[in-house]
């Protein structure tokens, strides 16, 4: 019997010790010497898994919130429920809710979620684009060096903040103009919710207006046009791109916020907001209305009204993805 | 041109601030109350305070709450809201109506609403305060809590706090009895009930000073609901309490009774109202001032 | 031409009045909490405990006192002066070898008698008498004074935001410790590794989901899950596990954007010179995103800071410093509340706009000076070059 001891540097040392094996050569031990490249190679393959176990947590903590959340929401409206059935048209356009006689009714909630964010764009989307406008294109040099990082730290202002200002400003503000006896309203609402996502969305838009690059606004000048002309007819469908996903963040915002909302909105129990003074629910106001004691269905509910949110940004992002994509 | 352009966008934004800057100075405008409609404002369904309201002035599933009444989810914030605007009327706890200036409560049925009339059974609304734990899960140092608030000692730091009390056959609490307590309080539920529960953790933790407490505020109906869950180690809600409402080894367990006090603002004129009226007004039959007059 | 200089002085105007506008109404808020807010504030504001507290302490006499000049109402006994006013009697003195400065309370601790507490009963030889604003001063001296053996119960007045910093802080150290690492490395993921498609598509689908989803949404969920079913009760823990959650598109994202801005040519020469991937990563790639990424975590504690939705029933609303009163050491599993959440209380609750200003001021602060420390770390350490 010899015994030899033979290194391989091959990397398939298990195939040479099969190899040897056919030949009748008992292998004793196969010692891998690895090179310095199959380290750094399977330290590679460890960092790559690494990094993919940190994206995969990322997938699967969403999909257990997504999974939580609408199993619990969808609940009431198929059989077999614990705590009863629940018509779900009933649910999605009833007009009031009142959870002690079992009417949950969201539909007067969804409009009153889709005037005030309807209304926030209307009103803080064109001043913000005409402030990055004028931070970008029209402000003296000095003067935008000043205002623009004021507007990147003011859009830190935490939204509670702003529903303070809204509580003691702006309903009392409201009260004076309204017909009925209160500040709290759809406007006021409004009002809040679109200062809010003023300084976001303009400092947003300012980037992208500065990302066009400048031959488009010189070639633009040198065929005649003026500046405001090509602001207006090059540089903003340039940054539409840019534009158009601070409209996103803007609505995503305006649709979410609870907490500066919940201050002046009124938390009606019932009705459609008959006019811009009339005090309204939204969505994220009921829920944060009732977390802390709701149980069996009424619990179920507002899982359910989160499903309902859930669902329109999900639909908010694709419509404006879609437009986006249009847009080039 | 240009110049121009500057100056007045400059004396606009000068403008702009200038009239915020007069809305912080001074007050809001006060509207003359009078033929303007009534604001009602009302609690979150959750609220102990609510459900004892609307069971003494009978609003029920054929009479609701009207759908234009302001909801607001704790006991300071209706009072608030009352401050705030001089068309509103709200229902609050007595400690609030104590603790918030600017507002006024309203006889009902013609009875001033003092802690005095309540004890006499001549003011109609009132309700009490319970607290609600499991009994297999409560620490020492919540037992000799719960003995606190049932003793003389305890009921008397209540009193200070506007607490409806009888103080027939209430023992002095003995401290000793319960040794050097560790731990933490973990309290929570109605919001009528937290300046006097904080106040008399407050005093339960200064006889025994390695025991901490919280007081979170969420509303009757969660102190009920996370008492049972242990999420709170002691709930309080200031209603009735069934033994059906709560599961099986849960005590239920009267402290002490508080008034709810009709509130209305200061500038408002009107001295009275009976439960007739609550009714109407809650259920927006009743929708001007003028109507009350 | 006149026409279109006239149209463009129009639109001029109006691109000015909406900045006017913008700018106008951000100084209207700053300038509201700012006024509202700065009476109260003060070095006591900063470091005081929030809450009123009661101390009851014990404290023996060995000697007697003279009675300073200018204090009307004083104890020989214990040396300790006190003044009178509409809500009763105030500590205002308190002698240096007076026993009051060793009292101690019922767990044998010291708890001196200060300056600035409220005298709320004494316990002496003739029992305990409570002092409140009709008490005469006669028998508050009296009582004082009737045996060496005297205990006080006195109140600390609350109204400091420490423990609401101390809070704010924990929640933050404790949620960028997981999320940031996470986030980070997920990012590297999708911009190092991931080819384009399904994977790479499903992953960013999942974190716009995420970054959509409104916070009080996050809010139930944790309190549902974290405090209810799992136990863990309300506690900066809860609070920290559902803003992971909550914060994990936003750092992927940021980190994302700042690995991508990375150009190509970089790691290209990396390469070049024979760098694997993890070395042109970590030496080469990550340096340069610096600037990015610090960004994604300032903006991250920007958020933690300003959040109050998903913290209301996971973190409760209590202001306490969350310390374990068994260890005395500060706890995760221990509740209390941060500054923002106890602004929206103090407004929702007592209207109390003063208060809810003053926290904002302080809330600012922190939010403006991270703003401006993340730029200047960015300027410092970035080794891009824009």
């Amino acid at each position: 019997m010899v015994e030899l001891s033979v290194k391989l540097e091959e990397e398939n040392s298990v195939e040479c010790a099969l190899f040897l094996h056919y030949f009748e050569v008992e292998v004793l031990s196969v010692e891998k010497e690895m090179s310095v490249n199959q380290r750094r190679v399977m330290m590679e393959k460890l960092f790559h898994g690494i990094f993919f176990t940190a994206a995969s947590i990322a997938v699967v903590s969403v999909a257990l919130i997504i999974i939580f959340i609408f199993s619990r929401g969808l609940q009431p409206f198929f059989p077999g429920n614990e705590f009863g059935n629940y018509n779900p048209i009933s649910f999605l356009t009833g007009l009031n809710w009142r959870p002690s006689f079992g009417t949950f009714g969201i539909g007067y909630m969804i409009v009153s979620s889709l005037l005030a964010t309807l209304g926030a764009i209307l009103l803080g989307v064109p001043i913000a684009l005409l402030t990055a406008v004028f931070l970008a294109e029209v402000a003296p040099k000095r003067l935008a060096a000043i205002i623009q990082p004021a507007v990147e730290l003011l859009a830190a202002i935490p939204s509670v903040l702003y529903g303070v200002f809204g509580f003691a400003i702006i309903a009392p503000a409201v009260r004076n103009i309204s017909p009925y006896s209160t500040g709290n309203s759809l406007l006021a609402v409004i009002l809040v919710l679109s200062i809010m996502i003023l300084p976001t969305i303009a400092s947003i838009c300012t980037t992208s207006i500065r990302a066009v690059p400048g031959y488009y606004r010189e070639g633009s000048l040198a065929l005649g046009a003026s500046k405001i002309q090509t602001i207006f007819k090059v540089v903003i469908p340039s940054a539409k791109s840019g534009i158009l996903t601070a409209i996103v963040l803007g609505v995503g915002r305006a649709i979410g916020e609870t907490m500066a909302v919940i201050l002046v909105a009124g938390n009606s129990e019932g009705g459609i907001p008959s006019s811009i003074f009339s005090i309204i629910r939204p969505l994220t106001v009921n829920i944060a209305l009732e977390m802390g004691y709701a149980a069996g269905m009424q619990q179920q509910m507002l899982f359910s009204t989160a499903v309902v949110l859930i669902i329109f940004i999900i639909i908010i992002n694709l419509v404006l993805s879609k437009i986006q994509k249009k847009a080039g | 041109m240009k110049k121009l352009v500057w100056a007045s966008a400059l004396a606009a934004s000068l403008a702009l601030v200038g009239c915020h800057g007069n809305a912080e100075a001074g007050e809001p405008a006060v509207v003359e109350p009078g033929g303007k409609d009534i604001a009602v404002v009302s609690r979150e369904e959750g609220s102990g305070t609510r459900s004892a309201f609307e069971e003494l002035i009978g609003i029920d599933e054929e009479n609701p709450v009207v759908d234009g009444a302001i909801v607001q989810n704790a006991t300071g914030t209706v009072g608030n809201s009352v401050k705030d605007n001089p068309e509103a009327i709200g229902y609050i706890a007595f400690i609030t109506l104590d603790e918030t200036k600017g507002i006024r409560g309203l006889k009902v049925e013609g009875v001033e609403p003092t802690v005095d009339n309540v004890l006499a059974g001549d003011y109609p609304l009132s309700r009490p305060f319970v607290m609600i734990y499991d009994e297999n899960a409560v620490t020492d140092a919540d037992k000799a809590f719960i003995a606190y608030l049932q003793s003389e000692d305890g009921l008397i730091e209540m009193e200070a706090k506007d607490g409806i009390i009888d103080k027939t056959g209430a023992e002095p609490f003995d401290a000793d009895a319960f040794g050097n307590l560790e731990g933490n309080l973990i309290l929570g539920g109605s919001t009528s009930t937290e300046k006097m529960i904080t106040h008399l953790a407050d005093t339960f933790t200064a006889l025994f000073p390695h025991v901490t407490y919280a007081y979170d505020s969420t509303g009757s109906g969660a102190g009920i609901k996370n008492a049972q869950d242990g999420t709170y180690s002691i709930g309080f809600a200031s209603k009735e309490v069934a033994a059906d409402e709560v599961g099986e080894g849960i005590a239920i367990e009267t402290f002490c009774k508080d008034g709810i006090a009709v509130a209305v603002n200061e500038s408002n004129q009107l001295e009275g109202v009976t439960i007739a009226q609550l009714h109407d007004i809650y259920t927006g039959k009743i929708t001007t001032w003028d109507e009350l007059k | 031409m006149n026409s279109r200089k006239i149209k463009d002085g129009i639109i001029n105007i109006f691109i000015w009045a909406a900045a006017a506008f913008s700018v106008g109404i951000l100084i209207a808020i700053v300038y509201f909490i700012f006024s509202n807010g700065l009476p109260l504030i003060s070095s006591r504001f900063i470091t005081a405990q929030y809450n009123a507290s009661t101390n009851i302490i014990h404290m023996t006499s060995e000697q007697t006192f003279l009675q300073p000049s200018g204090q009307d109402i004083f104890s020989e006994n214990l040396g300790i002066g006190l003044e009178q006013d509409d809500d009763g009697f105030w500590v205002n003195y308190v002698d240096t070898n007076s026993p009051g400065r060793r009292a101690i309370n019922n767990a044998d601790e010291i708890v001196p008698v200060e300056v600035g507490q409220l005298l709320q009963a004494v316990t002496g030889a003739d029992g305990q008498l409570r002092v409140d604003a009709n008490t005469s001063p006669e028998d508050v001296v009296a009582a004082l004074n009737s045996s060496p053996d005297i205990t006080l119960r006195l109140n600390e007045q609350g109204g400091g935001v420490w423990p609401l910093i101390v809070t704010t802080l924990l929640l933050i150290l404790t949620t960028l410790l997981v999320a940031a690492p996470i986030g980070i490395l997920a990012a590297i993921y999708m911009v190092e590794y991931a080819k384009p498609g399904k994977v790479v598509n499903t992953i960013r689908f999942a974190t716009e989901i995420l970054a959509g989803i409104p916070s009080i949404v996050y809010g139930l969920f944790g309190f549902l899950v974290f405090v209810n079913t799992l136990h863990i009760g309300q506690s900066i823990l809860a609070g920290a596990l559902t803003l992971m959650i909550l914060l994990l598109p936003t750092m992927i994202r940021t980190t994302e954007e700042a690995l991508k801005t990375v150009p190509m040519s970089y790691r290209e020469a990396s390469y070049g010179l024979g760098a694997n991937k993890i070395q042109t990563i970590s030496k080469v790639v990550l340096p340069s995103a610096i600037p990015g990424i610090t960004v994604g975590v300032i903006l991250a504690i920007g958020r933690i800071v300003g959040e109050s939705a998903a913290l209301l029933m996971t973190l409760g609303t209590f202001a306490r410093l969350p310390v374990n009163m068994s260890t005395g050491n500060l706890s995760l599993r221990e509740a209390g509340t941060t500054l923002t959440v106890r602004a929206y209380v103090e407004v929702n609750e007592s209207g109390n706009v003063e208060m809810a200003a003053a926290i904002g001021i302080v809330i600012l602060v922190i939010v403006f000076a991270l703003n401006i420390i993340s730029k200047l770390i960015s300027r410092k350490f970035s080794k891009a070059n824009y």
